[in-house]
């Protein structure tokens, strides 16, 4: 054992589809709205409603302005955002390599 | 996914797609080979005008027009690029070390200085527009290489 606690998932990203926002966000300063919604393959109301629910905690700003004449939406990660999504991915890896060495260890010849 | 703990194969697939994420958007923000082309160009073409500006005083209006027409032309390239596929890039250094990020533009400038000394301002300029052009030009390469 160590001094260091595991990392802990974070419920408020277990939703697939949160989560492939949130880490989309993770490669970007900020993304517009269509693009989000383009690659989590949901609606406009869906992404709406994922965006401002993840604004709430506090994971993303909106922004919104023009492009020419058309309104545009951008979203952006917050620092708080980018820890709670790297704190949840170590999380996850926690699991998995623990599984792996469970299997590891039950392979084992005795 | 449930309130619960996931599984390792749930969390392995959720591991995987918020990956699969993150390259997908690294993808969208690849800036087309044609327009970091078009950036050297433009940064070359800008620097070099307005430096041969101030070597010929006979060309030194249309010279300097050409410059600032190039540059206009540069600002919009560069925003077209980093706007490109919807997204923002972050700047990531992560595994770079501090000097390896200020190797290109340090050296970049030390050329335009050492060129400064036998030919002037005006050699500057144009030695600092070539070498960024060939560092926009590197960067195709590289990434089409990779």
């Amino acid at each position: 054992m160590t001094g260091t606690p595991p990392p802990s998932l974070d419920r408020e990203l277990h939703h697939p589809t949160r989560l492939a926002l949130v880490a989309y966000l993770s490669s970007c300063t900020e993304t517009e709205f269509g693009v989000l919604r383009d690659y989590c393959g949901i609606s406009d109301s869906v992404t709406s409603k994922t965006v401002s629910a993840l604004e709430k905690l506090g994971y993303v700003t909106v922004r919104k302005g023009y492009v020419g004449k058309r309104p545009r939406t951008w979203v952006a990660l917050t620092r708080q955002g980018l820890r709670a999504l790297e704190t949840h991915l170590a999380a996850l890896e926690e699991i998995v390599a623990t599984a792996k060495r469970a299997g590891a260890t039950a392979e084992e010849p005795t | 996914m449930t309130d619960h703990d996931p599984s390792a194969t749930d969390a392995a697939a959720a591991l995987h797609a918020a990956r699969t994420a993150q390259a997908a958007a690294r993808v969208a923000q690849t800036v087309p080979r044609g327009l970091v082309l078009a950036q050297g160009a433009a940064c070359a073409v800008e620097c070099a005008a307005l430096g041969l500006a101030g070597a010929h005083e006979e060309g030194a209006a249309p010279l300097t027009a050409l410059g600032l027409l190039a540059c206009v032309a540069f600002l919009v390239l560069m925003w077209r690029g980093v706007r490109h596929g919807g997204s923002l890039p972050r700047l990531r250094y992560e595994g770079r070390a501090a000097w390896r990020v200020l190797v290109v533009p340090a050296a970049t400038i030390a050329v335009g200085a050492l060129v400064a000394i036998p030919y002037g301002l005006t050699g500057a300029l144009v030695a600092l527009g070539l070498v960024c052009a060939l560092d926009f030009w590197r960067r195709v390469a590289r990434t089409e290489s990779a």
